[in-house]
């Protein structure tokens, strides 16, 4: 019966041995850049800029940048499939006694009229990279197609928001993932604020 | 006196000469124009037809596996019929398969995830991207199949090369496609079968240079040029990856959107056809280089 040969029954010479390490040490080091590539394109940042607003924060590059609601800005990243991951700040007037509970208060109010099947997870309290107190409430809600020729399955929406009191007024870092990704994209809330400055 | 009826004796028959080796670009070719009739012929005769979750997975699946009966029949059948067979075809086809599904899928899948990042990237982005790690992935593991099986006994005609170099490619490529009719659910038989036969032909025109670079090992050794083989085996996936998806994503107009298979498979059977033939040129040129310092009549080395 014929062995299979693992290993050659003649040795190799010595330019074959380096030829053969070099291939598979090329092959881990250009495996090792690729994912390089691929951790600076996933966190690369771009910066966001508004004096009027007192704010200055770094965004995911590739997010669509929106402008135009009732917040300071809100990116989105398109690409995403389903409900596409959201990042965003808006700046809410409140009262010179009022608490971070409070505004968290009224935001849940607000969402369980607008939002379906809107439920609160948890809230905490959060300390921010630059050392600021804040709060965190985590919820859930399920977000629909918005244009029904799509068609689309509704999807379980899980939201986090951060509320920071500061000048007399609050400031609300919302991020937002689809359920199933949101462990996932939960790091891209952290890098966001670890850059956020008022 | 006995005597003999010469009319009684049976005619004596030609002897059949069977040919030396076997002709690995024909082979390759057959199986190609097969495989494209296929896709051609289930993407325009079942365009009516819609198959559920179900069905598309088991239509998926059987039309992965078409090319290795293909294969099968031209290929490692014709070899059974020539007098020097290569030898331990199926052994490699086998541990392209295995160690596709043991590391390539799980790299790509988990560690790589293409979808994250190179999906909505522009097209340099998607070149260098692919190149850097599917590509090089892929390469590696087609390389350490042929390298610690078949290379030191059996790579004996720079034609061997491509032999091995398709055969693992095709054992690759048949996992993956495995992976896209079972575990991602398929598709519609036509559109399922011209991303069967997009991959197959893609791994086994990628696959020619770490082969070559094999061959080259062996006969005239140098350090770096296995390497650089695999990096332009590795460049080829990323190239590929970057250009089928502009060629079969078409763009948005006014009038409609959407993607054309038939454009992929277009692409890539003009891409197959490309390094098919700039590999069999090389081969053919070494070949009768070597033939003019031996001595020996053109064409009896290559084949």
């Amino acid at each position: 019966m014929q062995q299979f040969p693992l290993v050659p029954e003649r040795p190799l010479t010595r330019t074959q041995r380096w030829a053969n390490a070099l291939v598979v040490a090329a092959a881990l080091i250009t495996l090792g850049v690729g994912l390089i590539m691929k951790d600076q394109l996933m966190s690369g940042t771009q910066p966001f800029q508004d004096l009027a607003a007192g704010i200055l924060a770094q965004y995911p590059s590739g997010w669509l940048l929106d402008r135009s609601g009732g917040y300071v800005f809100q990116v989105r990243d398109a690409q995403s499939s389903g409900f596409h991951t959201m990042l965003g700040v808006s700046i809410l007037p409140i009262g010179g006694d009022a608490k971070a509970r409070n505004v968290l208060d009224a935001l849940t109010l607000e969402r369980a009229r607008s939002l379906a099947a809107y439920d609160v997870l948890s809230s905490a309290p959060l300390t921010l990279p630059d050392g600021d107190l804040a709060t965190r409430l985590e919820y859930v809600y399920v977000a629909s197609e918005s244009n029904p020729f799509l068609q689309a399955v509704p999807t379980v929406v899980h939201g986090v928001d951060v509320v920071v009191i500061k000048r007399g007024q609050a400031i609300v870092v919302t991020f937002r993932a689809e359920a199933d990704r949101f462990d996932k994209e939960e790091w891209r809330l952290e890098q966001f604020l670890a850059s956020l400055e008022f | 006196m006995t005597t003999f009826d010469v009319r009684l004796l049976p005619p004596e028959e030609p002897e059949q000469i069977l040919p030396e080796y076997r002709s690995v670009w024909r082979s390759a070719l057959y199986e190609m124009i097969v495989l494209v009739i296929l896709a051609a012929g289930l993407q325009i005769g079942l365009a009516r037809v819609h198959l559920d979750a179900g069905q598309r997975q088991a239509v998926s699946a059987v039309i992965a596996l078409a090319p290795v009966g293909l294969w099968l029949f031209f290929t490692w059948r014709r070899e059974q019929r020539v007098q020097h067979p290569r030898q331990r075809l199926l052994t490699v086809a086998l541990l392209g398969l295995v160690m596709t599904a043991a590391v390539v899928i799980p790299v790509i899948s988990r560690i790589v995830v293409p979808a994250d990042w190179l999906y909505g990237a522009s097209g340099l982005t998607r070149l260098i991207g692919y190149s850097l790690t599917v590509g090089v992935v892929t390469e590696l593991i087609k390389y350490l199949v042929l390298r610690y099986t078949v290379w030191w006994e059996h790579f004996e005609r720079r034609a061997d090369a491509v032999a091995y170099s398709l055969t693992v490619s095709l054992g690759v490529a048949t996992m993956l496609n495995l992976q896209f009719a079972l575990l991602d659910g398929g598709a519609q038989a036509g559109p399922a079968a011209i991303r069967i036969v997009s991959v197959v032909l893609s791994q086994g025109a990628a696959g020619l240079p770490v082969a070559y670079g094999l061959m080259r090992m062996k006969l005239r050794p140098t350090v770096y040029e296995p390497a650089l083989f695999l990096l332009f085996g590795a460049f080829l996936h990323g190239f590929y990856m970057m250009m089928r998806a502009g060629i079969a994503i078409q763009g948005f107009s006014a009038r409609a959107s959407g993607n054309s298979p038939v454009a992929g498979l277009i692409f890539s059977v003009i891409f197959a056809l490309t390094f098919y033939g700039l590999f069999a040129f090389l081969i053919a040129s070494a070949d009768a280089r070597d033939e003019k310092v031996a001595g020996l009549e053109p064409g009896e080395r290559s084949l």
